[in-house]
């Protein structure tokens, strides 16, 4: 038997809160589309979209995750960085896409998705200057993080911070 | 890697020797590419065809144009006593594609090969192999049936076997061309029996021109790989040569817009060449001659430094060199080219697609 | 004996498999137009052919149309190796030409230019003259 071996890209849409409030999966996945389309043509196109697609959306990070057949990988990744947009023709956004990380799986896309997070925290937390930024931060980041772990961990990193 | 990057092998054999070396090889290599389509010679420096070269082409031997072609009549033995074994004929089908369609081949050694597809090989009843090309289920075999064997006679099972599986069983048929080569008595002989078959015999075309004033790559005897600044290789000298040939001026400035082709390095301006393209089925025993002519050519002293001959065989053959087994694949080409020099020495170019052995 | 170590030495053989940078196509234009076509309008083609199939990578390959013979609209193409599939299946898959019905037929596939020259294959033996036929 013979198995299909997908990747995951992880990558973060940087362009403001527009375009954050722009995103959704059907709009990435079509913008995503656009872009091989130009980049890689008919063919390289087609051949991208067999098996691709975009699972994870969060509009308050950025972060999205787009799943591809592994052989298709170089294809999308070379495109990546040529995303301009995002969303419907009346209301697109301006924006790009910066790639975290390509996974194997779901799981090590979310492993590395909490060290991510818990990194930026402290640049974070840094720039923020009163307490109630400090508050919005916190529900942030604990709305992207999954819940792996016990609780407890997220929490205590993020009482470390609004102390 | 993407698929799409792939591209067909090839090979590019690259000899350098000298005539008068004890070991050299040229009159086995050309000895060994039996059918040979195209001849072209190219000289720099020179505007006509010269004077013995000329007398050698209006005394070319005929080959024998052949349609529809029952293969039994190869088979017959006043055929193989008169002809086959004495070494002296070749044939090759033509019109057929070895790639989609049947075809055959009747070596010198006296060998014939017939290169089938599957559902002939099955329907025929004759011992094959299966194509070393043909992969894990194949749709292509090759028979090889020796016609110089002592046992290949009238009343032997051997042979009665062959003549009704070529003759009643498939009864294929064939275009085919014919060379003879010896005397002309024996070119004489073999118009004869192939006339009640409708064969007729045609003489090589050849046609002559002037290239004009282009640069030529520098080129040095005793250096085939090439060496910056000093002389050409044998690969780039390859494609020049080709550009020559079909007529393409390699002059373009390095950023001229449909195209970027460019002399290789180091060249030097010549005032002229002359090109002579010969096309028919030419046998091996013509090209040797041509290239004696060639050798004769640089015995006076002459502008030109050197002269390249080239020889392209047919696309469609079962074998190109020797024995081994030839396909098409994407592009089946089987050429070689001697490079001859003032000094003696040679190049001995010999270029194959994918599915080739040149060794 | 200094002869003798010149003709041994004088022997050498290189071979050179998968060596060469470049393919080249012999291709040929179908078209209903009879309108005259020149060079560059034919690499604009080609360009436009592998920009539709293969997006802006496809169209960044260097392509070169080194030979185009206007009257009977057959070129040759010069591309790198790793582009031969593309600008291959990029000319097949082509099927207008400024809006009307045009076709490419590939004639011949060699990676060297020199067997260009020598195509067996589009060859056709000369016809018996009525004289030839009397004899």
């Amino acid at each position: 038997m013979v198995r299909l071996k997908n990747r995951y890209v992880l990558c973060v849409v940087r362009g403001g809160d527009l375009a954050l409030r722009a995103l959704s999966p059907s709009a990435v996945h079509k913008t995503l589309s656009h872009t091989l389309q130009a980049q890689h043509g008919v063919y390289g196109q087609a051949r991208c979209l067999i098996g691709m697609t975009v699972f994870y959306v969060n509009m308050k990070t950025g972060v999205v995750i787009v799943r591809v057949r592994k052989d298709s990988l170089s294809l999308l990744s070379s495109a990546l960085p040529f995303v301009s947009n995002v969303g419907y023709p009346p209301n697109r956004v301006p924006c790009h896409l910066q790639t975290l990380h390509v996974g194997g799986s779901i799981r090590s896309c979310q492993k590395f998705l909490i060290e991510y997070h818990r990194k930026t925290l402290q640049s974070q937390l840094a720039a923020c200057v009163t307490n109630e930024e400090r508050q919005r931060v916190r529900a942030a980041i604990t709305s992207t993080c999954f819940s792996i772990g016990p609780d407890k961990d997220v929490d205590a990193d993020l009482d470390l911070g609004s102390d | 890697m993407l698929p799409l990057t792939e591209f067909p092998g090839f090979q590019l054999v690259c000899e350098k020797s000298n005539f008068s070396h004890e070991k050299t090889k040229h009159q086995e290599q050309i000895k060994k590419h039996y059918f040979n389509f195209r001849v072209q010679l190219f000289i720099p420096e020179c505007g006509r065809l010269p004077k013995e070269m000329s007398h050698l082409l209006s005394q070319l031997p005929p080959y024998y144009l052949v349609r529809g072609l029952p293969l039994t009549a190869l088979l017959q033995e006043d055929f193989i006593e008169r002809f086959v074994r004495r070494g002296s004929v070749c044939a090759l089908s033509y019109d057929t594609r070895i790639d989609q369609d049947d075809s055959f081949a009747l070596l010198p050694p006296g060998s014939l090969l017939l290169s089938l597809q599957k559902d002939t090989y099955e329907t025929l009843g004759l011992q094959g192999k299966p194509s070393v090309y043909a992969g894990r289920k194949p749709l292509h075999y090759v028979v090889n049936i020796d016609l110089t064997s002592p046992t290949f006679k009238s009343g032997k099972k051997n042979y009665e076997r062959v003549i009704w599986a070529l003759g009643e069983n498939l009864s294929l048929k064939f275009n085919v061309l014919v060379a003879g080569k010896g005397s002309r008595g024996m070119d004489h002989s073999l118009a004869e029996f192939l006339a009640p078959f409708g064969g007729h015999p045609v003489l090589p075309e050849f046609s002559t021109q002037t290239v004009l004033p282009q640069s030529c790559p520098t080129l040095h005897s005793n250096q085939l790989a090439g060496q910056d600044m000093v002389g050409c290789g044998a690969i780039e000298l390859f494609d020049w040569l080709g550009a020559v040939t079909a007529g393409i001026s390699c002059s373009n400035p390095p950023d001229g817009y449909p195209s970027s082709l460019g002399c290789p390095e180091p060249n030097e301006n010549i005032q002229q060449g002359f090109l002579l393209n010969l096309t028919g089925l030419i046998t091996p025993e013509t090209v040797l001659e041509l290239l004696q002519q060639v050798r004769n050519f640089f015995s006076e002293p002459k502008f030109a430094p050197w002269a390249a001959l080239t020889v392209h065989g047919f696309a469609d053959v079962p074998v190109a060199w020797e024995r081994g087994e030839h396909g098409f694949h994407k592009g089946g080409e089987n050429l070689y080219t001697f490079i001859v020099f003032v000094d003696g020495s040679y190049w001995l170019l010999r270029a194959t697609g994918t599915q080739d052995a040149c060794l | 004996m200094s002869t003798d170590e010149k003709t041994t030495a004088s022997y050498e053989k290189i071979t050179y498999r998968n060596a060469k940078k470049h393919f080249y196509l012999r291709v040929r234009l179908e078209l209903q137009d009879t309108r005259v076509l020149n060079a560059v309008e034919m690499h604009c083609l080609v360009t436009k052919a592998l920009k539709e199939l293969h997006g802006d990578t496809g169209a960044a390959l260097l392509c070169d149309l080194i030979h185009f013979d206007s009257p009977s609209r057959t070129g040759i193409l010069r591309v790198c190796c790793s582009g031969l599939v593309r600008v291959w299946s990029a000319l097949t898959m082509l099927s207008t030409f400024r809006g009307q019905p045009c076709a490419v037929r590939i004639l011949q596939v060699s990676p060297f230019l020199l067997s260009l020259s020598g195509d067996s294959r589009s060859w056709t033996p000369p016809e018996p003259t009525a004289s030839e036929c009397q004899n």
